[in-house]
């Protein structure tokens, strides 16, 4: 979870990325930006993220990404 | 859920009596619009020099040809009025079609009842595709019967007057719908209308649209003539075929003034303005005068030659002489 | 048959929704059917063949990969666990093998019957500049019906199901009807099958809700598609076509008519065909969300032309960045580039097949091309410079969340967008250049008071027409940005009210709109592409 702030934290300095929760609905995350953090992650904790994985869901707040993350390391 | 009027259940014959209602005040207001948005003048209605005809006394007229710029550009009322004492009018509207005819002629037939009505056969070939040619059909249908459609545009020119709704019709063509062109330019292509069997035919659009017009002159007792005024880029045997075929069939006479046309001669020299498109009025006068001779021999109209009411077609009948005989050809 | 002929609105709607609600509730999608294909036949005749090909082709394969997959997911269980992965290897090449086919055979029709034309001209250039002498000829070829909307949309069906968005539609008429369904076959929106054919295909109950909303769907669509852009058409026409007679004012006043013709025409469309389906009870994805109040490009392209938008991003972007070659490629260049390069890199590269994919498709030349790398250049370098571009603006103490900042956001990117008109507009690429430049050298403010612009084809009461069509867009546009429904707005009006407004837009279509003697009909733009 730490690592993955981390990563938060480096795409966009300045956002409370442990404290808000609907990161798509407020446009704070745009679908590029998503796209960089989706390189980001792969290559970080070794995952494969399907297309299908990116949905606002997953992606809305920093627990839904580590719920995310967890879920795919678990599958391999 | 906010409880909206369109959320509530109406029930189904309410909502149909409220339909009912709405496609009726639709049409109220269309018909308003019609009558006040259209042009109080009639130098303003139709196209070419049409409109003119509604400032005519009613039911003064012996015949009318309808058509497009070929009959506008290649037929001299005038001339049949001096040499036969026949009062008549072209009616034309650039790229007319059968179905422009056919609301041409139910608009003519509200103020006059001509005794024999000429159709320009080029009016019969269109030269669109299926599909355009049913919209434009549709959207001629629409225009005639409500005429905001076509001068809708006039909403530019709106006046308080408009509202009062009453019409100035006094506006008189000298003409009476001829568009007298003095411009020469020969044609000096090959001979047309070589022999062959080839028919080309009507599309079934414009067939169905001059069924109507033979019907409608069949039930008014007006003698239709078919006529193909002379033009080598707009017409040719396979199309005098059809039409030949046609008129056969339907007991209708066919003149086609391209056939003979040495014959009242008429001279590719000098006849036409844009080198064999339409003719000029030196063309007209020979074409008017042999169509003429063509309707005093076989339909025994009595006219109205010597009758004073008529008086202003000769003096109308000395200023286009005057006109045609002065007036320096130009291309 | 266009979107706003009467043949269409009066004849063929009105037949097919009456139609549609007398015959009972399960045969009703026959009748959206035949109607589609009665509509395309009509526009394309036997090109009609081409779409039933598309439809064959994604149904088969979709049927041949669902057998895959189940079969992968009946006998995964009994696999040993050693060789569990070579048989799911084997599986999913085999998929791929599939879908490669399934595209092969869609993108093949498109490019054959879009593009050979394209190629041929390149290749032609290319033997000319190394002295060979072949020689291909170029052939006049008609493009069926919306072969550019229709593929993309049999694409999108086959990876979704590929992907396992979706199981493969066992009953080919779903597919045909999502695929031909007649309001979004000629300029979109693209829909997705996942949203679309369950819709399509289940009867819809008459509701008089969906049909009146329906239908003030279509008459705004033709307010701002018949009033608005056929007016505009005129001036537009007129500039283009004469690009070395106008400079200044009059370039930048053809740019500003040709952004307002496409917006008004483009989404006025989108009006017509989603009121066309609403009247079925069907809803068709949202293309447009006001896009004009965009702050960033990036942003513009979200809110404009939505669908294709998305396509692009599900399909290309997304296949492309987190194919594992491309993860091993990014991988590379992280390892290399340590700074902020390192991270856009790998977003910015696919970025650039997006956008050549998204030029292409918009018309087979170098213009498209270079209209779409315009975008991309714009992007790509917002994207590189925005770490820059933040430093500078905390050191400046510029706060990017302030009214000034916002609103000269909303104008950079209203400018950017017009100058990507001005591309997508001119003739050719190097007149679009010419026509910038003489922008400023040509800069004269006295065309406003001398009369030269009633000279374009425009008097002054179209002008005024198109004043206040703007004020009325504007206004809706402002609106909907605070999330008022204006149909449902009008719907509590009472009845007195709610018709003075219906007439009122009807009539104004009627009497304001530029059809008629004067005026040429004017294809929808993109019913082209």
């Amino acid at each position: 979870m730490d690592k993955l702030l981390e990563i938060l934290q480096d795409l966009k300095p300045g956002v409370d990325f442990a404290l808000e929760d609907d990161l798509i609905e407020d446009g704070i995350l745009s679908s590029l930006e998503i796209m960089t953090l989706v390189v980001e992650l792969c290559s970080e904790f070794g995952i494969e993220i399907s297309p299908l994985d990116i949905v606002p869901e997953n992606f809305k707040s920093a627990r839904a990404m580590h719920a995310l993350i967890t879920r795919l390391r678990d599958e391999d | 859920m906010r409880d909206t009027k369109a959320n509530r259940s109406d029930s189904g014959i309410v909502v149909f009596v409220r339909f009912v209602f709405f496609v009726l005040t639709f049409f109220i207001l269309l018909s308003l619009a019609s009558r006040i948005i259209v042009p109080k003048s009639n130098r303003d209605l139709l196209y070419f020099n049409a409109g003119g005809i509604f400032s005519l006394p009613k039911n003064s007229l012996d015949y009318v040809v309808i058509g497009n710029s070929n009959a506008v550009e290649g037929f001299s009322p005038l001339d049949i009025w001096n040499g036969f004492g026949y009062a008549g009018y072209t009616c034309g509207e650039p790229w007319q079609n059968t179905a422009g005819s056919y609301y041409m002629l139910r608009t003519i037939l509200k103020t006059q009842s001509p005794k024999v009505v000429i159709l320009d056969t080029d009016t019969l070939y269109e030269r669109k595709s299926t599909f355009s040619s049913l919209e434009n059909d549709f959207s001629i249908a629409v225009q005639h019967y409500y005429s905001v459609f076509r001068y809708h545009n006039y909403w530019k020119k709106l006046g308080f007057s408009d509202f009062l709704m009453k019409e100035n019709y006094t506006w008189h063509h000298v003409d009476y719908g001829h568009a007298v062109l003095t411009k020469i330019n020969a044609y000096n292509g090959s001979k047309y209308m070589a022999s062959t069997d080839r028919v080309q035919k009507m599309t079934p659009q414009m067939e169905y649209y001059l069924d109507k017009i033979t019907n409608l002159c069949r039930d008014r007792g007006i003698t239709l003539v078919l006529v193909s005024i002379p033009s080598p880029t707009y017409w040719s045997m396979a199309q005098h075929n059809a039409v030949a075929k046609y008129a056969e069939d339907h007991g209708l006479n066919y003149l086609d003034l391209n056939l003979n046309y040495q014959d009242y001669g008429l001279n590719w020299a000098t006849d036409t303005r844009d080198r064999g498109e339409h003719l000029n009025c030196y063309g007209a006068r020979k074409v008017s005068l042999y169509l003429g001779k063509y309707i005093s021999e076989n339909y025994r109209l009595s006219g109205h030659a010597g009758d004073p009411a008529y008086d202003v077609w000769n003096k109308d009948y000395a200023s286009y002489f005057k006109y045609i005989s002065t007036a320096a050809p130009t291309n | 048959m266009a979107y706003n002929s009467y043949l269409y609105i009066v004849v063929f709607l009105g037949l097919t929704l009456l139609l549609y609600y007398a015959v009972p509730k399960r045969f009703r999608w026959i009748i959206l059917l035949l109607a589609s294909w009665v509509f395309y036949y009509l526009s394309s005749g036997n090109l009609i063949i081409y779409l039933l090909i598309s439809t064959a082709s994604v149904y088969i394969c979709g049927l041949w990969l669902g057998r895959i997959i189940e079969s992968y997911e009946n006998a995964k269980a009994s696999v040993p666990r050693e060789e569990r992965k070579a048989f799911s290897d084997r599986t999913a090449r085999r998929k791929k093998l599939v879908v490669f086919l399934a595209l092969l055979v869609n993108f093949g029709l498109l490019a054959f019957l879009k593009y050979s034309n394209f190629f041929a001209d390149n290749a032609n250039t290319i033997s000319k500049l190394l002295n060979l002498n072949v020689l291909i000829r170029s052939r006049r070829i008609t493009l069926p019906l919306g072969i550019s909307f229709y593929t993309l949309m049999a694409a999108s069906y086959i990876i979704d199901v590929y992907r396992g968005k979706c199981r493969a539609d066992k009953n080919p008429a779903r597919i045909a009807l999502f695929l031909s369904f007649f309001p979004h076959i000629v300029e979109g929106p693209f829909g997705r099958y996942d949203h679309l054919a369950g819709q399509l295909y289940e009867g819809h109950p008459f509701s008089y809700r969906e049909l009146t909303f329906g239908a003030q769907l279509i008459i705004w669509g033709l307010f701002k598609k018949i009033v608005i852009a056929d007016r505009v058409n005129i001036v537009v026409k007129n500039i283009f076509a004469n690009p070395q007679a106008y400079s200044g004012l009059f370039v930048i006043l053809g740019v500003l008519f040709f952004t307002l013709q496409i917006y008004a025409e483009f989404s006025g469309a989108m009006d017509i065909v989603t009121g066309s389906a609403q009247m079925f009870g069907i809803s068709l994805a949202k293309n447009f969300e006001r896009p004009f109040f965009s702050r960033s490009v990036a942003e513009f392209w979200r809110r404009w032309h939505m669908t294709l938008g998305a396509w692009l991003r599900d399909y290309i972007l997304y296949s492309v960045s987190l194919s594992k070659w491309f993860m091993k490629l990014s991988k590379f260049i992280k390892s290399r580039l340590r700074s902020g390069a390192g991270k856009t890199l790998p977003t910015i590269i696919p970025l650039f097949l997006v956008w050549l994919f998204c030029g292409l498709w918009h018309g087979a030349s170098w213009k498209y091309v270079l209209y779409g790398m315009y975008y991309y250049a714009i992007m790509a370098a917002g994207m590189l410079f925005e770490p820059l571009f933040s430093r500078l603006c905390s050191a400046l103490r510029i706060n990017r969340e302030g009214r000034l900042f916002r609103a000269l956001q909303l104008v950079r990117t209203f400018i950017l967008v017009n100058i990507g008109m001005l591309i997508f507009r001119a003739p050719q690429t190097g007149t679009a250049f010419s026509m910038l430049r003489s922008v400023f050298t040509g800069f004269n403010l006295g065309v406003l008071t001398n009369g030269a612009l009633l000279k374009l084809g425009m008097d002054i009461h179209d002008y005024y027409v198109i004043a206040v069509g703007c004020v009325i867009m504007l206004v809706v546009s402002l609106l909907q940005e605070k999330g008022v429904s204006l149909r449902e707005r009008i719907a509590e009006k009472n009845i007195a009210v709610r018709w003075c407004i219906y007439f009122a837009a009807i009539f104004a279509v009627i009497i304001f709109g530029a059809y008629g003697a004067g005026y040429n009909p004017v294809d929808f733009i993109y019913a082209q592409f």
